[in-house]
């Protein structure tokens, strides 16, 4: 299973939850790994970040998406689904802007394929920010 | 003439999303956008073809769609 996504706004609970319960079915995945990055209310010449605005270029981002998860895959034999949620537009500090979910059928492969994926988004996702404050 | 689409930092330091520019080859185009905006040029920027990063200059034919990307930051 393959499910990427760019939305609009903070990837919030509710959509996590959804998220979470999507691969239930799938009852050979022993293991699921999950990353949420968060904004930081980082300090910033004497000011502190109250949130930040990503854009994408999403034509790319799409084809890069297809890129990442293949390759994860390819990489980890183990593994059997990748889920790729990156918020655009404002995301206040404390929200989520990012969610990646690895199911495998073992930790060792869900663990290790959700921090290569993670790496790999922040180097190839053609997404940019700017803080607010 | 080739579309030149802009994000991140090089949108808002060209004031623009997109604009029209001839230029035959990514070489020539990428000097014409920093003779433009000069302060682009110390943005490390790369470019897309029609959605895919390129990896070396290459000649551009009508219609071509360029974009200019600033270092990602997502996450």
């Amino acid at each position: 299973m393959k499910e990427k996504y760019l939305i609009a706004g903070p990837v919030t609970p509710a959509l996590i939850s959804e998220l979470m319960t999507s691969g239930n079915e799938d009852t050979g995945a022993g293991a699921v790994a999950v990353f949420i990055g968060r904004v930081r209310d980082d300090e910033q010449d004497e000011r502190r970040v109250s949130a930040i605005e990503y854009s994408a270029y999403e034509e790319m981002a799409v084809k890069e998406t297809d890129v990442i998860i293949d390759t994860v895959r390819s990489a980890f034999s183990d593994v059997r689904s990748v889920v790729i949620v990156h918020s655009t537009g404002i995301v206040m500090a404390g929200e989520a802007s990012l969610f990646i979910m690895v199911t495998a059928g073992h930790r060792d492969h869900a663990t290790r394929a959700c921090r290569h994926t993670l790496e790999m988004v922040k180097e190839k996702l053609p997404v940019w920010k700017k803080e607010l404050f | 003439m080739v579309k030149v689409l802009y994000f991140g930092i090089a949108r808002e330091i060209t004031g623009k999303a997109e604009e029209e520019l001839e230029a035959h080859d990514t070489a020539g185009l990428r000097h014409l956008i920093n003779v433009s905006y000069p302060e682009l040029r110390p943005v490390p920027f790369r470019l897309a073809l029609n959605g895919s990063l390129l990896r070396e200059e290459t000649t551009l034919g009508r219609g071509d769609k360029i974009a200019v990307l600033p270092p990602f930051a997502g996450g």
